[in-house]
């Protein structure tokens, strides 16, 4: 796979046609998160259940690069996914998600995203050969992120 | 560079105060050497002089005439070539002309943006920028939100247009964007 493959797998190319858990909800908290130098934007939410202390799923509203639009997608699907299996997130267990997902884009290619964690999104593996690319992949985590310092105060 | 008249340069104050600018300096007063003195304060800016005196030179040496007509040969086919891409659109209608379009053409892919299309032809060794280009207000009236910009030079040659505007043609298909559904 050339480098430029291992970037836009098909997977992230689909996902930022068909993006997954597209839409807000009026009044919900969100976080607004922009890349200046490019102009991409992410706003997401976190959807937590009645107990408010588990996941239930992600809503996100955006603009930008494939890059940006899909890593969000992917996050929402993951979300979602691990939510229906009976994994809905605590907001340690997202934390702990978000960190393995910045260390790995940052390794430089060096450490690939588990796909046991990561499901889908482990496609994003590629991005951490393209330095310039990683903030676009970080944006919606950054996001998820913000909710959850703004929630531990 | 700053050109001006003596008379207007020497009535000017300088925009920073630093060694090697005054004549003399009282606690009431400071009179300052005239243009060019009094605007260089300081350590001189050696290098950028001497690549000043390069840059002058090598166009001298090719003839500002024959760099136009060569820019102007090469812009020629770079935005027709362009403009007859399906899926792609140059922004912009000025002609390439003295006064008119330089060497440059700045487009948007439709339906990939431009960072991704950026990176499609970098993955070619061809270098573009992307983005807005420091003309947001520009790309709103145009519709679009940042464009991609190929720009030549006397450097350029046909050869390299032609590859250009082979790569800007596969951009969209690499996204798996099908002709038909062009805009």
């Amino acid at each position: 796979m050339s480098g430029l493959e291992s970037l836009y797998q098909q997977i992230i190319v689909d996902h930022s046609k068909h993006p997954h858990g597209v839409g807000l909800q009026q009044g919900e908290e969100t976080s607004h998160q922009l890349n200046p130098t490019c102009g991409d934007e992410i706003t997401l939410a976190l959807r937590w259940n009645e107990n408010g202390d588990r996941i239930e799923s992600i809503g996100w509203e955006g603009a930008g690069c494939s890059i940006s639009q899909a890593s969000a997608s992917l996050l929402a699907s993951l979300a979602d996914d691990d939510a229906e299996a009976g994994n809905a997130w605590t907001a340690e267990q997202l934390q702990a998600l978000i960190d393995e997902f910045r260390e790995a884009l940052r390794s430089r290619g060096a450490t690939p995203l588990d796909e046991e964690r990561f499901g889908d999104a482990a496609a994003l593996s590629g991005v951490s050969k393209f330095v310039a690319r990683v903030k676009c992949a970080m944006l919606a985590w950054v996001a998820a992120e913000d909710l959850l310092q703004r929630r531990a105060g | 560079m700053l050109y001006g008249r003596a008379e207007v340069l020497d009535a000017l104050p300088p925009h920073l105060y630093g060694g090697s600018a005054i004549t003399t300096v009282t606690l009431e007063k400071a009179h300052f050497l005239p243009a060019p003195q009094r605007f260089e304060p300081g350590t001189p800016r050696v290098a950028q002089a001497i690549a000043l005196a390069e840059a002058v030179r090598f166009v001298s040496e090719i003839g500002i005439d024959r760099i136009a007509a060569t820019e102007h040969a090469v812009a020629e086919r770079l935005v027709s070539g362009l403009k007859a891409l399906p899926g792609i659109r140059v922004l912009g209608d000025a002609a390439v002309a003295p006064g008119g379009r330089v060497a440059l053409a700045s487009v948007v892919v439709e339906g990939v943006h431009a960072h991704d299309a950026g990176q499609v032809l970098d993955d070619q060794g061809i270098a573009v920028r992307v983005g807005h280009h420091c003309a947001q207000p520009l790309h709103r009236r145009f519709g679009a939100t940042a464009s991609l910009r190929l720009s030549a030079g006397v450097h350029t040659t046909a050869e390299e247009v032609e590859r250009a505007i082979e790569a800007v043609a596969g951009i969209r298909a690499f996204f798996g964007l099908t002709e038909e559904g062009a805009a």
